[in-house]
Formats: C-alpha cells, sequence, structure tokens
C-alpha cells in the first residue's frame, strides 16, 4: 500500500497565487492542510474549493509556529509543505513513489528554481528541506526563514524531481517582503548572534537590496563559519559573497576567493562562471574565456550546490561571445551568441550583440534574412527585441517585417499590434498602420500610445481633421494632455504653416519633454522613397524643432544637445564599423 | 685545373628567345646543350650558330624527362640551366667561374628578376631559384618543376650543401604580357605534379609547388588548402617560406576569403616581421574588410620596410607607389583631400608612370570648374620635360573634359614630337571646344577614307558646323556620313543634328555613350539648352536609365539644379547610394538640410560601408548645430551658454 501525503501550508492574503499552486499539487496528495493568518482577501473561500480542512491561526510574528500548527493537525504519513507563491512541476504519481523509494529514508531534500528575472529564464537552483515522515520528529525552527530540523541527517536523502517552482513576485511586493524580512531577521540575531544561518539570510537580504558593504560582513561570517555539512547554505553564501564583493569592486580579493574554492569544490560550475565574470570586469578577456570554458565543461553540478541555471551553458556562452568579440575574433563570437540563443530563447540578451554584429558586417537586409533562417523571428519576444534594434538603427520597414513574419500570437497580441503599426508609420506605410493600430482595444495597456501614434498617421497622411480629433482627446486626458497640445499645434503648422509660442508648462506638466520623444522617435523614421506619401515628414520635424525653439532657450539648448547626439553618435558608428572615427583617420 | 661548365636548355619554337639566351651566356659556360622537343622553326639552326650541341626529344609530356636528357648529354662538371625566355645579366661569366670553383658547394640559389608585363608598364620582381648544380649522373630532374631537383640532390647526398649567390642574375621575361603562356600549359604542369602528389603524398615541397601551379590555374580555393598544408608541415626556414605564405595569402584572397588570407598575412608577419609583402596585402584585406584605420597603419608599415631579400620576391611597388596609391585612396574614402594629394603625390614620385594615381589627382583638382588652380598645382608638382609625360597629362584632361588644358598639354607635346593621328583628333576636338573651329577643321581635314579615324573626323567636323549654325554643311556631312555605312546607333545620333523634330529615340549602349560624349562636350561649352534638347529626344524610359551618368555630367560643370532633376528621375527607377549621395550634396550645398539629411541616409541604407556618406551627415549636423547656436543667440543675447557653446562648436 502506498503512503498517505498531507500538503500543509500557511497562507495569508495569496488569493492571487493560492489557486495555482494548488491545481499544481492536489491530485498527489491525500490530504490538504490550509492554515489562514488573517487573511483579508477571498484566500480562504478559494482554499475551500480544495479542502475543508482550514484552520485559523492568528499571527505572532514567528513562521515557525504557524507551520507546527499546520504540522499539527496533518493525518498523511508523509507531509509535504508548499507556499503558496510557489507550484510543484510534478509528474502523476512522481511524488508518491518517491516516498515509497525506501524504507531508511526519512525526508528529502527538493530542488526549488527562484526566478531571477521574470522573462528570461534564469533561476538560481536551491535544494530545500520539503517532504519529510509525519512521526513527529520533524519541526520548524527559527522566526524567519523557518527551517525543518533535522534530527539524524543520515536519513535525509536527495530527489532531483519533482521541482517547486518559485513564482516571481511584483517588484513592489518584493520589496514590501524584504523590508519586512530584515526586521524579523535583525531582531532574530540579536537575539541569536551566532547563528550562521541567519548570518548568511540577512547578508542576503541586504546584497539583494542593492547594499554590498551591509551584506558583506554577514556573508563572509556565514560562508567562513559555515561547514561543509551545510553545504546546502555554503555553497550559495560563497557565490554571494562573490558578487558581493565583485560589486564593491574588490575584484582581485573575489579573484582569490574562486582559485581558492576552485581547488576544494572542483565540481561547482558557479565558481568557474562568478571567476569568468570578475576577468571580465578585469578587462582580462583570454583568462575570463578560461573559466568560461571551464564552466561549460563542468557541466551542472552535483545537487547540493546551489546553481545559477545557466552558468553552465547559455549564460557562459553568452559571456564568451562577449570576451571573444573584445579580442576581435569575430567569426567564434557569432557561434556563441547563437549557441546562447539556442540554449535558451527566452534569455534575449545576445540577439542586441549579434544583432550589432551583424548589422555591420552583413548590412540590415541580410541581418534580417539572417534572423528569419534561424527561425528567431517565430519567437514573439525575440521578434519584438530585433524589431526595436531594427527600428532605432533607422530601419523602420525591417522593424515591420520582423513582426509581419512573426505569427505566434496570443498574451503579446496588442503588443505586436501596437509595435507594428508605429514601425509601418514610421516607414511611410501608414494606411497598414492605421489598420494595426485600429485593432487595438480601448483597454489594452497600449491604447494611449497607439492613439497618439494614430494621430502623427493621420498627421503625416495629411488627413488634418482626423487628427484633430485625436489630438483633442489626447488633450482631454489628464495625462496625455501635454502630447495632445504638442499635436494640436503640429497639425496647424503643417496645415497653415503657423507657430505659435507655447508656455513651458501646461498644469505642471513640462511640454519638453513629449515634443523631445517625438523628435528622437523622428529620426528613427525613414520612410520608404519609393512611397510618396511620406512629404510630411520631414515638415513634421521641420515643426518639432521649429516648436523647441519657440519655447524656451532651454528649448534651443535641447535642440543643439539634439544635434550634437546625433553626430557623435555616427562618429561612435563609424568608429565602430570602420575602425577610425572622424575626418582624420 | 679548372672546372668547365655545361649549359643546358631544352627548347621548343623559340627561334627569337633562344638567340637572346645563348648571346648572354657567350664566353661564360665551356658547352651548350640544347634538346630540341619538336621544334618547327630555326630553333636547332640558330643553337648551332653559337656551337651548341643540339639533340631531339620526341616529346613524351614529360618535362623532366626531356631536362635529364640535356643533363645525360652534359660533360661539364656544374650544369647552369636555363629556360630559353630568360638570359644570364651581363658580367655574370666572372661570378659564375668563383661560384664553381668553391668545394664544399653541390648547388647554388641565384638570383632570378622576373619581368612583369600589367597595367601598362614594365615591373620587376626579384626571386631565388636553384639553377647551379654540380654534374652528377644521381642528379637528375624530376617532375614539372625545376626546383624539384634542389629536393632530389638532398635525396642523393643528405651532406649537399646549399649556397645563396645573389649576385649571379638571371633575367626572365616568360611574364611580360605578350609572353604568357597558353592555359594549356599550366593544366599540363597541374596533371603532372599530380600523379607524383600520388606517389609521394608526403612531398610538402612539392606540395608548394602543386598549390602555386593551383593558384595560376585560377583555382583558388584548392591552392589555399594545398599551401596550408604544406605550409603546416614545412620547416619555416625554408627558402621558399616567405613566399609560400605569400601564396597562401594571395589565394585566400583571390578566394574571397579575406579573413582567412588575413590570418595568413599576419601569422606570416610573425615569422617575417620585415615582410613588406605581407604588410600590403594585410592593408589590402583590412580595406576588403573595411577596417580602414589598421589598413593605413598596415600599408604605411609597408611603405616603411627595409629592402627587401630576394628570397621575398617582393613584387614591384609594395613598398612603394602601390601602397601610397591605396594609402591616398584611403584619405579620399574619408574626405580628407589634403592628405589623399600628399599620398598620391608620394606614388608618383615613386613611379611617374603609375596613371591611376595621376588620374585621381587631376579628378581631385576638378579641372572642368578650377582649370587654372589645378594647372598650377601639377605644374608645381611635376617635372614636365618630356613629351611622354605632357602627352599622358593632356590625355588625362581630355577625357575628363577640361578641354582647354588638355589642348595646353597636346600643344607642348606636339612642339617636341608630332601627334599621333589619334592624339591629333583630340587635338582638334579640343580646338572645336574653345571655338576655334577653323583651326579644328584644318585637322580634320587631313583624315583621308583610308584611315581608320575618318569617319570620327567627318562627325567632328559635322558638330563644328553645327555648332556656328551652318545647316546646310550639316546637312551634307550627314549626308556623306551615312554614306559610308554607319552602324545603326550612330547614324540615330547623326540624324540628331540634322532633324529637330524627333522624339522618343531609342540607343543602344553605343549610341548612348556617343551622345553622353556629345552632351559632356556642349555641357562644357555652356549650351545647356543645346545639351537639353538632345536628351529631351530620348526615349523617356532611356533617358531614365541613363540619368543617373546625365546628373553626373551635370554636376561635373556645375548645373546642379539640373543634375538634381535628373537625379529625383533616376531614384523613380532605381534605389542607388551614390544617386540619393549626390542628390544629399545638392541640397546640402543649397542649404536644405532635413532633405539632405533625408539623401544621405538612404544613401547609407542602401549602402552602408561608405564612410563618406556617415562623414558629410556628421558635417551637417555640426553645421545645423551651429546654425542653431546662433540663431539663439541672436534671440537670447543675455544667455551666456549659446555663445560659450559656439565658440567650443567645431567649424566645417
Amino acid at each position: 500500500m502506498k503512503s498517505t501525503i498531507t500538503l500543509t501550508m500557511i497562507v495569508r492574503n495569496e488569493a492571487a497565487n493560492i489557486e495555482n499552486c494548488l491545481n499544481s499539487v492536489y491530485k498527489q496528495v491525500d490530504e490538504i492542510v490550509i492554515v489562514d493568518t488573517g487573511s483579508t482577501d477571498n484566500t480562504v473561500e478559494i482554499a475551500r474549493s480544495f479542502t475543508d480542512k482550514i484552520y485559523f491561526y492568528p499571527w505572532q510574528g514567528d513562521f515557525s509556529a504557524a507551520r507546527n500548527f499546520a504540522l499539527d493537525k496533518a493525518k498523511g504519513e508523509w507531509i509535504i509543505y508548499l507556499d503558496a507563491d510557489e507550484e510543484l512541476l510534478c509528474a502523476s504519481d512522481e511524488l508518491k513513489s518517491l516516498v515509497s523509494r525506501d524504507q531508511e529514508t526519512e525526508a528529502y531534500l527538493l530542488p526549488i528554481n527562484n526566478p531571477t528575472t521574470d522573462f528570461t529564464g534564469v533561476y538560481n537552483r536551491f535544494f530545500v528541506l520539503r517532504l519529510f515522515k509525519n512521526n513527529g520528529s520533524y519541526r520548524f525552527g527559527g522566526k524567519i526563514h523557518e527551517q525543518v530540523i533535522v534530527p539524524q541527517k543520515s536519513v535525509v536523502g536527495i530527489a532531483e524531481s519533482p521541482v517547486i517552482n518559485h513564482k516571481l513576485l511584483p517588484a513592489k511586493e518584493r520589496n514590501r517582503k524584504r523590508g519586512r524580512n530584515l526586521a524579523l531577521l535583525k531582531q532574530a540575531l540579536a537575539e541569536d548572534p551566532h547563528n550562521n544561518f541567519l548570518q548568511y539570510y540577512l547578508g542576503v537580504e541586504w546584497l539583494t537590496l542593492g547594499k554590498p558593504a551591509q551584506a558583506l560582513p554577514y556573508l563572509k561570517s556565514a560562508y567562513h563559519n559555515l561547514t561543509d555539512e551545510y553545504l546546502l547554505f555554503r555553497g550559495p553564501a560563497l557565490r554571494y559573497l562573490l558578487v558581493c564583493l565583485q560589486s564593491l569592486g574588490r575584484l582581485d580579493e573575489a579573484i582569490c576567493l574562486c582559485l581558492e574554492a576552485d581547488l576544494k569544490y572542483p565540481e561547482y560550475t558557479d565558481i568557474y562562471y562568478l571567476a569568468g565574470h570578475l576577468f571580465e570586469e578585469k578587462e582580462e578577456y583570454s583568462l575570463a574565456i578560461k573559466w568560461f570554458t571551464q564552466a561549460v565543461k563542468c557541466g551542472t553540478p552535483p545537487p547540493l550546490y546551489s546553481h545559477l541555471a545557466g552558468t553552465e551553458s547559455f549564460l557562459a556562452y553568452y559571456h564568451l561571445g562577449f570576451c571573444l568579440e573584445r579580442l576581435g575574433e569575430t567569426e567564434k563570437t557569432m557561434d556563441y551568441y547563437v549557441m546562447a540563443l539556442e540554449a535558451n530563447r527566452k534569455y534575449i540578451y545576445p540577439i542586441y550583440n549579434l544583432f550589432v554584429l551583424l548589422l555591420n558586417k552583413y548590412g540590415a537586409h541580410r541581418t534580417l534574412a539572417y534572423f528569419q533562417e534561424q527561425k528567431y523571428l517565430n519567437n514573439v519576444e525575440l521578434a519584438l527585441a530585433v524589431a526595436h534594434l531594427f527600428f532605432q538603427a533607422g530601419y523602420g520597414d525591417l522593424a515591420r517585417e520582423c513582426l509581419e513574419s512573426c505569427n505566434i500570437r496570443g498574451n503579446k497580441d496588442e503588443e505586436v499590434k501596437f509595435h507594428l503599426g508605429k514601425y509601418s508609420i514610421s516607414s511611410g506605410r501608414l494606411l497598414s498602420g492605421l489598420q494595426n493600430l485600429s485593432e487595438i482595444s480601448t483597454t489594452s495597456t497600449f491604447y494611449t500610445q497607439a492613439q497618439l501614434q494614430r494621430t502623427i498617421a493621420f498627421l503625416l497622411e495629411g488627413s488634418f481633421p482626423e487628427a484633430r480629433i485625436l489630438a483633442l482627446e489626447l488633450w482631454k486626458n489628464h495625462q496625455t494632455r501635454c502630447h495632445g497640445y504638442v499635436l494640436l499645434n503640429l497639425i496647424r503648422f503643417l496645415e497653415r504653416d503657423e507657430m505659435i509660442t507655447p508656455p513651458q508648462e501646461i498644469r505642471g506638466m513640462d511640454v519638453l519633454k513629449p515634443v523631445l520623444e517625438l523628435l528622437s522617435e523622428s529620426d528613427c523614421c525613414l520612410p520608404d522613397p519609393r512611397l510618396r506619401q511620406c512629404l510630411h515628414y520631414w515638415k513634421l520635424r521641420q515643426g518639432l524643432e521649429t516648436f523647441l525653439k519657440n519655447i524656451s532657450p532651454e528649448g534651443y539648448l535641447h535642440l543643439v544637445e539634439h544635434y550634437q547626439e546625433k553626430s557623435s553618435d555616427l562618429r561612435t558608428l563609424i568608429e565602430y564599423k570602420f575602425g577610425c572615427g572622424g575626418t582624420k583617420i | 685545373m679548372e672546372t668547365r661548365i655545361s649549359l643546358c636548355i631544352i627548347a621548343k619554337n623559340e627561334a627569337e628567345n633562344l638567340r637572346r639566351c645563348l648571346t648572354s651566356v657567350a664566353g661564360a659556360v665551356d658547352e651548350i646543350i640544347v634538346v630540341d622537343t619538336g621544334s618547327t622553326d630555326n630553333t636547332c639552326e640558330i643553337a648551332r650558330e653559337f656551337g651548341a650541341k643540339v639533340y631531339t626529344f620526341l616529346w613524351n609530356g614529360s618535362f623532366a624527362d626531356a631536362r635529364n636528357v640535356s643533363l645525360d648529354q652534359a660533360t661539364g662538371d656544374w650544369i647552369l640551366y636555363l629556360d630559353c625566355d630568360e638570359e644570364l645579366a651581363a658580367g655574370c661569366a666572372e661570378i659564375l667561374r668563383r661560384l664553381t670553383s668553391i668545394d664544399d658547394v653541390e648547388g647554388y640559389l641565384v638570383k632570378i628578376i622576373n619581368y612583369l608585363g600589367n597595367e601598362g608598364w614594365v615591373e620587376t620582381c626579384p626571386d631565388l631559384v636553384f639553377r647551379l648544380f654540380r654534374n652528377r649522373p644521381e642528379y637528375r630532374f624530376r617532375g614539372a618543376i625545376h626546383e624539384q631537383i634542389a629536393d632530389v640532390i638532398l635525396e642523393k647526398n643528405s651532406k649537399a650543401s646549399y649556397r645563396l649567390a645573389e649576385d649571379l642574375v638571371i633575367l626572365h621575361y616568360g611574364y611580360l604580357d605578350k609572353q604568357i603562356k597558353e592555359k594549356d600549359k599550366k593544366n599540363r604542369n597541374l596533371n603532372l605534379i599530380e600523379k607524383e602528389l600520388q606517389e609521394r603524398p608526403q612531398d610538402f615541397l612539392l606540395r608548394y609547388h602543386y598549390g602555386v601551379e593551383l593558384f595560376r590555374a585560377e583555382r583558388y580555393t584548392e591552392a589555399a588548402f594545398q599551401l596550408t598544408q604544406a605550409a603546416n608541415n614545412l620547416d619555416p626556414n625554408t627558402v621558399y617560406f616567405p613566399k609560400l605564405i605569400r601564396y597562401i595569402v594571395l589565394a585566400h584572397q583571390s578566394a574571397l576569403e579575406p579573413e582567412k588570407a588575413l590570418q595568413a598575412a599576419l601569422l606570416g608577419l610573425k615569422l617575417f616581421p620585415n615582410y613588406a609583402d605581407l604588410y600590403y596585402y594585410a592593408g589590402l584585406l583590412y580595406l576588403d574588410l573595411k577596417k580602414y584605420k589598421l589598413a593605413q597603419e598596415y600599408l604605411l608599415k609597408a611603405a616603411s620596410m627595409p629592402e627587401q631579400p630576394a628570397q621575398y620576391a617582393s613584387f614591384g611597388g609594395v613598398r612603394g607607389f602601390r601602397a601610397y596609391y591605396h594609402l591616398a585612396k584611403i584619405a579620399e574614402t574619408f574626405l580628407d583631400y589634403e592628405e589623399s594629394l600628399k599620398f598620391y603625390i608620394t606614388s608618383l614620385r615613386d613611379n611617374p608612370y603609375f596613371k591611376p594615381a595621376l588620374e585621381r589627382i587631376v579628378q581631385i583638382l576638378n579641372p572642368r570648374l578650377n582649370p587654372e588652380y589645378s594647372k598650377v598645382s601639377l605644374e608645381k608638382v611635376f617635372d614636365f620635360s618630356n613629351a611622354r609625360a605632357i602627352l599622358v597629362m593632356g590625355e588625362i584632361y581630355f577625357h575628363q573634359g577640361a578641354y582647354g588644358l588638355a589642348l595646353d598639354y597636346l600643344l607642348r607635346a606636339e612642339r617636341m614630337e608630332p601627334l599621333s593621328p589619334e592624339t591629333l583628333l583630340w587635338k582638334a576636338i579640343c580646338l572645336a571646344q574653345e571655338r576655334r573651329y577653323l583651326e579644328a577643321l584644318r585637322i580634320l581635314d587631313t583624315y583621308t577614307p583610308e584611315s581608320h579615324l575618318y569617319p570620327l573626323a567627318k562627325f567632328n567636323k559635322l558638330i563644328c558646323f553645327w555648332l556656328q549654325n551652318s545647316k546646310r554643311k550639316v546637312l551634307s556631312l550627314a549626308a556623306e556620313l551615312s554614306a559610308l555605312g554607319l552602324a545603326e546607333d550612330t547614324q540615330k545620333v547623326v540624324n540628331l543634328f540634322t532633324n529637330t523634330n524627333l522624339s522618343a529615340i531609342t540607343l543602344g549602349s553605343d549610341g548612348m555613350a556617343l551622345l553622353l560624349d556629345i552632351v559632356k562636350r556642349l555641357l562644357a561649352l555652356k549650351e545647356t539648352e543645346k545639351a537639353q534638347h538632345f536628351l529631351k529626344c530620348l526615349n523617356p524610359s532611356i533617358r531614365t536609365l541613363h540619368s543617373k551618368s546625365i546628373a553626373q555630367l551635370f554636376y561635373d560643370y556645375g548645373y546642379e539644379e539640373e543634375a538634381a532633376l535628373y537625379l529625383k528621375e533616376y531614384l523613380t527607377i532605381r534605389q542607388d547610394g551614390e544617386a540619393h549621395f549626390l542628390l544629399a550634396e545638392i541640397y546640402h550645398e543649397r542649404g536644405k538640410f532635413l532633405e539632405a539629411e533625408e539623401h544621405y541616409r538612404y544613401a547609407q541604407e542602401i549602402d552602408p560601408d561608405q564612410p563618406r556618406y556617415y562623414l558629410r551627415l556628421i558635417q551637417l549636423y555640426e553645421k545645423k548645430r551651429r546654425m542653431i547656436l546662433e540663431e539663439a543667440l541672436l534671440k537670447y543675447p543675455e544667455v551666456d551658454v549659446f555663445e560659450k557653446l559656439l565658440e567650443e562648436a567645431p567649424v566645417t
């Protein structure tokens, strides 16, 4: 007979997450115990559709106490506990067969993936003790970052799956939690000043808050005092300590630490990767290449090492490409950027470097052809990124083509349509641009921007009445009042060659800003010369310049700066392209 | 006892060359062996004239066999081996005696000077070859290449020592234009070497020769492969190695693999850091890759190299006029005309007959619009003491449409020596362009129907009368011309002069070239209306097709407005970087900055590898920035920052 399993959770105001979490796991467990510590939203209602074992426990500032309360209510032979912002990636019956795998093991470390950002697919992998026998000897300790206290190490096993996937919180939420954690941790450390785990957690919190100087003593102490018995903590402590030293600019110290650690933990990929990083920052590219190559060779480290996924593949490839580029090895550089993209299409950064390389080597059209051949543009994120790059390089038409061939729609549908419209307009295809923009619904986050682009399209087309209606609408909206005002004046300029002296501010909002935005955007425009519907593009530019001049001396200064930027951008470009800038080479 | 020297030669139908060759060795050798492989001319007689022992060899497809027959017959202690298209340089007899009296040497690498004829002048390329060795029965040729005997000797006698004898000089004329041999010979050589390579795949010196033959047969990718193989397995100290590297570079370059070529050149420079040719080619390759700064660096380095040792077989001009020419072009690419003139002049100083440099100089000086300035400038720089130089100058001015200057130089040249019929015709055209019709007609009348220039002379007479509005004369000359049986295109152009109501004329490329030349001459005469009239007679779609060249002509003679119209016409059918650029230049000059910017950017988009498109745009932005600052200062004189920025702003 198979063992029974109880899922325990403590929750508070998790209505947004809890359903997803329970859906991922409810089929794998026999019982669900949920302890609510004071929700004011409908968390409990949602939970009720999964279980009736819901308990209330008044919050007392102690996570362990709440969790132990949940353990008390569990009837299953095994316990798995999750947080509401997690999900279990689990094949059916995988959990059951894991707990009945052998008789000796009483608890399992499970992998947990912590994404670093929400779209690149980069995540940190740690192992955490989340699955254990409900025999009364496993209890939580610690008020925050509470851990299951392990009475006997030999009975703890490691499982590589199922994987717990931690959802990334919105930035605001994340910071709120950090502030709360920091306070709790400080308090706990005051009570227990030699607790290495607390030192570690406090270091990490400071580091993620962007205060490496504060983090350093904690991380140092955690790394030096934790023994290899606690490799689960010592590993990440080392990693964070290296990152911390790097961000403080203490590169040589960090490198020494890497050399030391590399002898002790030769299987630890992340060390090689971080060492590569350090040498890269020192501009020692050949050395950096050696370390990154070693990271790739090393592969995924054994489970006990906390590991940043990708350091053995796409992250290392990306950096290898970067270093080789610095050494002038263009051919190999491209190979590595391509490998990075192949290994993880969600990690889009290499596309920027690849784009610049290709553009200069083969020109814009062949660059697009290359991306199409590689099927990168089937991926909506990549297509949007590449399109943006083309647009900024002044190839609006190719930007449009990027998105036309990108046929995967879905949640990005409106974003694609908006950009398709914008790029079409920038390349003189006003009608199709307007068509794309008109398909964006009024509820879309892109709606206002779309209205702005539509106004410009009408303006460029010479359809002044239509443009005026839209501009008035923008004017009526408090947030786009300045844009509306600028556009109304531009319409008048294009229609009747009149330009007023505008005020510097409208209801406390700066008029300069939208003009400058429009001006730099208009710089990316280059209407297809075969389409003669683009006569107004240059007139629009002229209008924007006149507008700026009329505002104030500051407007003049901005315009002067604008031209300064344009010429220095070009100088940089030819320096990069031809190995020399300026008239004298 | 004095050593005896046998000269060995194989020959086939080499009567002319053989005489030169044998004359050169008179008194230097003790015996001449000529093996004839099937001459049908008087090669054998000539050989006997010089006292040669002549043997006949029935050609069996093997050079080695034929050469070895000559060795079999030699009785001297030493063999000097020559080809018919070679000769011994004067004064070598004594050197030869001295070299062959040294005991512990088995053979010598001697200097050969290859004469190359290309681009209208002769240049030389020195090299080393193995042509003097002891006569021993076991030393025999193998394969298609002379040089292989050096390997054979080493195989037979591992202690054999060779020496370098740069003072013994062979002159080789085989690479001159008129002498370049048919392709068959290359293929024959290739087949022979391939067969040999199958027998001895590890013979990397042979593989090197194979690569060279592949290169000559224009099979560049294979050549690069074989040569690289050879390089990877040969000792870098062998005397061939520098050349081998250069061949690898050239093979990759010709195979359109500039990156690989460059890599080879840079690697080669690590081994031979004074090898000018490698710097030169690296420079050219960087140019291909649009890395101008590096190109400049390497070309300068090439130009600064010391005298090259013979085994480098350095090409002419890589340390001089060629390097300077490319340096000048780079400067031109970056719109730095001062610098580019400096380099063109340096190039010409090194080789006064290097016409491309002179042409560029004239182009830059723009003699059409600034005749006096360009004349004075060039007079300062060049030595016009001989007729040839003056004539070349006249020719260049003529082709660039600076007829007044061309006339000056043609007249000066004529005072020194009579002009050829062709140059005389140019002179007539120049006179007509100066509206000195009587003098022009006097020259044109001297051409008789036998001359191939007769129709052209007549046509120019027609133009002279047409310019003077002598309708009757024009009609009768046109009739005479037609009676000569003109090509259809030419006839159509002639008709334009007689019939003012023609329209929608279609012309082929010959006709268009002729018409454009007439337009050019009319513009030089400031007869814009007449030029426009001719162009209007053309079929509009054909005119549009040529409107870029037409625009260029108008632009060259200062008619920018008309040029702009033709450029726009051209841009309706073709998106062309140069056309956009020229249009941008016109707008730029007229202060229409937004339009200029637009067209510079189109030019960039179409051809992103032209630095001047970017540089002109930068200049435009800087000019625009200045203007904005000036305007701001006028409007807000109390704001200090504008004045300060204006002072700091670069003046373009």
